[in-house]
């Protein structure tokens, strides 16, 4: 028997607010932090925690620069991070896809 | 943390909104191109109204700079803007090199050979030069 898909969803990755951030970053290059705080809608000091944490992982890279004498952050998708988003992409495709998952 | 099937669903929603939601902060190329294209063809213009230097030739010289610096400007600083924020280039830079390679020798190499046979040579190796960029554009615009 084969196990059910959500066995390789990535803990990490599931996470509500990584999720969105993963998938924002996955369309560009690098993204500055004050549009993606305005695009998921949430403050400052969540985005900041799950970014660490996700930089922790190594699935995204934080990167500090000035834009005129303002600071600015942008962050990026490592090749490890696109990995494991699109993996997790799948796999909830996966799902959405199995019949018998509905009511797990 | 175990997703059913109409959790998963709504993820998969709210990553392709979150999706649209970048590509239209996203930086517009394909106005890049028109810019720089129509620029190359105002360059050799000017070369053109140079060489016949005549006192209307130096009103079109000064119109026709004033045009590209304005086209190049517009262009550039409307995609700046949003490249600070959303930094995604669909462009390759061997892609870059090669087309304003290509202009540059189109412009000069045209306009030199035919200077003297037909008249508005570099004007003519300006458009040679910028068919290029607008193709490019073009492209970029319907893959948008």
């Amino acid at each position: 028997m084969t196990a059910h898909p959500r066995a390789r969803l990535d803990d990490l990755v599931h996470q509500p607010v990584r999720f969105s951030l993963l998938a924002g970053l996955a369309q560009a290059d690098e993204l500055e932090f004050r549009f993606l705080r305005d695009t998921l809608q949430i403050s400052d000091s969540l985005l900041s925690r799950q970014a660490s944490t996700l930089e922790q992982a190594g699935y995204i890279a934080i990167r500090k620069g000035h834009v005129g004498k303002w600071p600015r952050t942008w962050l990026k998708l490592t090749p490890e991070g696109r990995t494991a988003f699109n993996d997790h992409l799948d796999t909830l495709r996966e799902i959405v896809e199995t019949p018998t998952s509905a009511s797990t | 943390m175990e997703p059913t099937q109409r959790d998963a669903e709504a993820m998969l929603k709210e990553a392709g909104e979150i999706e649209t939601a970048v590509r239209a902060g996203a930086p517009r190329e394909h106005p890049l191109y028109v810019g720089m294209g129509l620029t190359i063809l105002l360059i050799g213009l000017v070369c053109d109204l140079n060489d016949a230097g005549r006192a209307a030739s130096g009103v079109g010289v000064a119109v026709a700079l004033v045009v590209a610096v304005a086209v190049t400007v517009g262009t550039n600083v409307s995609y700046l803007r949003r490249y600070r924020q959303v930094r995604v280039r669909r462009t390759p830079k061997w892609l870059e090199w090669t087309l304003g390679l290509w202009s540059a020798a189109a412009l000069f190499s045209l306009g030199s050979l035919l200077d003297g046979a037909i008249g508005f040579s570099f004007t003519l190796g300006g458009i040679v030069g910028a068919v290029p960029f607008l193709l490019w554009a073009q492209r970029l615009r319907g893959t948008a």
